[in-house]
């Protein structure tokens, strides 16, 4: 009984052993039939692993979502770095931008000769009435010659060093200019309020000014030249009127903000 | 004892759902051939059905999971024949599951490594996933082996 186990074990398992080698012999890889065994029993058998299936794929989301999470990082990070780099250049394209407009609108007077400075400190307690640029007594630069940014008057020459100068803003309530209202030719005068804006005094006050008007220097005073833009009207500012005279808002047509080059003029 | 369908039909699915789950990350053991020789050695089954059972589970795994149809179904029959021949030389008194586990294990390391040398050509460095196979073959083996003892036991 037990040999006739053995002996039918021995059968079956080298009647196996032979089938498989005839299969593996006469089925070749990956042609046509044995891919449509294969795909049939796939078939079938996807639906069996789907719980392993689904589980992988969450794990492996994790781990993407995390890597993801990195890779987002560092590209935020390189964004950053190239935003900093564009802003140095954008920057440095403005200066070039400025400089170009500044030599474009450099007074054609005959009489006049015109020095390009650098602003290179403005104190935060006098923001809007002193600035102080690199040119001074030694290139020629002398006390009360204006100073323009392209045609509008940014301020005068207050104080001359040896290699500086402070500038005094059309801003600072200290400095007044006599101006003329382009489209009614009012003469009035002109002075900084100490916070960017100006004040326009002496306006009839039977005429209401519109705004967006522009207000030029009147005449020579000193060794501002007639004619430089200074600012465009704002508003009224009623509470202020005196008499039969009345005053306004002038917004200065310089942006002080960005202002780093000025050019001082220097009157024959 | 538990019924002989129900282990093939458990492991092999076992088996199955261990690979969806691990692929491509290593190598899932053969959990498989190692629930069948652990039956082999029990001497209460049919040894030429669990042929049979290897025979035909290897045919599917190798229709699943892309070996060369026949092949997996070879090396399984191949190792129930090795491990036949094992256990018959081993005398009676010897036939303890510690023994059955060992032999099943080296069978089972046996096949891994023909398989490692015609299919991955890594022999010289079996690596990770390799090693990773036989812990799991390990665990399992210990696993059967502990539900043998308490059988014993009982």
């Amino acid at each position: 009984m037990r040999n006739r186990k053995l002996a039918e074990f021995w059968q079956v398992a080298i009647v196996l052993m032979a089938f498989s080698m005839v299969l593996m012999a006469a089925l070749e890889y990956n042609t046509g039939f044995d891919l449509k065994i294969r795909n049939t029993f796939y078939k079938s058998a996807k639906y069996l692993e789907l719980p392993a299936v689904v589980l992988r794929d969450t794990v492996e989301s994790i781990f993407i979502i995390s890597k993801g999470k990195e890779a987002f990082l560092e590209e935020i990070n390189l964004l950053q770095r190239e935003n900093i780099a564009l802003r140095l250049q954008l920057n440095k394209l403005r200066e070039q931008q400025d400089e170009a407009i500044a030599q474009a609108y450099l007074p054609s007077q005959e009489n006049s000769n015109a020095l390009r400075a650098k602003i290179i400190y403005r104190h935060p307690g006098w923001w809007w009435r002193y600035m102080t640029v690199d040119k001074g007594g030694k290139d020629g630069v002398k006390r009360g010659m204006p100073v323009l940014s392209g045609e509008n008057v940014v301020g005068r020459i207050f104080l001359v060093e040896d290699t500086t100068s402070v500038v005094e803003l059309i801003t600072s309530p200290d400095l007044r200019i006599p101006v003329v209202v382009d489209d009614t030719r009012d003469i009035g005068v002109l002075s900084g309020d100490g916070k960017g804006k100006m004040i326009l005094h002496y306006m009839p006050k039977d005429i209401t000014l519109p705004s967006d008007i522009q207000v030029t220097t009147a005449f020579a005073m000193g060794n501002f030249l007639p004619g430089l833009l200074v600012g465009t009207i704002e508003s009224l500012q009623e509470d202020m009127s005196v008499g039969d005279f009345t005053t306004y808002k002038v917004k200065p047509n310089v942006n002080f903000s960005r202002l780093r080059r000025v050019t001082i003029l220097e009157v024959m | 004892m538990p019924s002989l369908w129900l282990v093939i039909v458990i492991s092999w699915i076992a088996q199955d759902l261990l690979r969806a789950l691990i692929t491509p990350f290593m190598a899932v053991p053969d959990m498989y051939i190692l629930a069948l020789g652990m039956l082999f050695t029990k001497e209460s089954y049919n040894e030429v059905l669990i042929l049979v059972a290897a025979f035909i589970g290897g045919l599917l795994w190798d229709a699943r999971w892309g070996a060369p149809l026949g092949f997996t179904s070879m090396l399984y029959v191949g190792c129930l024949i090795v491990l036949k021949i094992a256990w018959g030389a081993v005398s009676h008194a010897a036939k303890t599951p510690a023994v059955a586990f060992f032999l099943v294990f080296s069978v089972h390391l046996c096949a891994s490594l023909i398989e490692l040398i015609l299919y991955r050509n890594t022999v010289l460095f079996p690596g990770f996933s390799f090693i990773a196979k036989q812990i799991g073959a390990l665990i399992f083996c210990l696993l059967v082996h502990a539900h043998l003892l308490r059988e014993e036991m009982d």
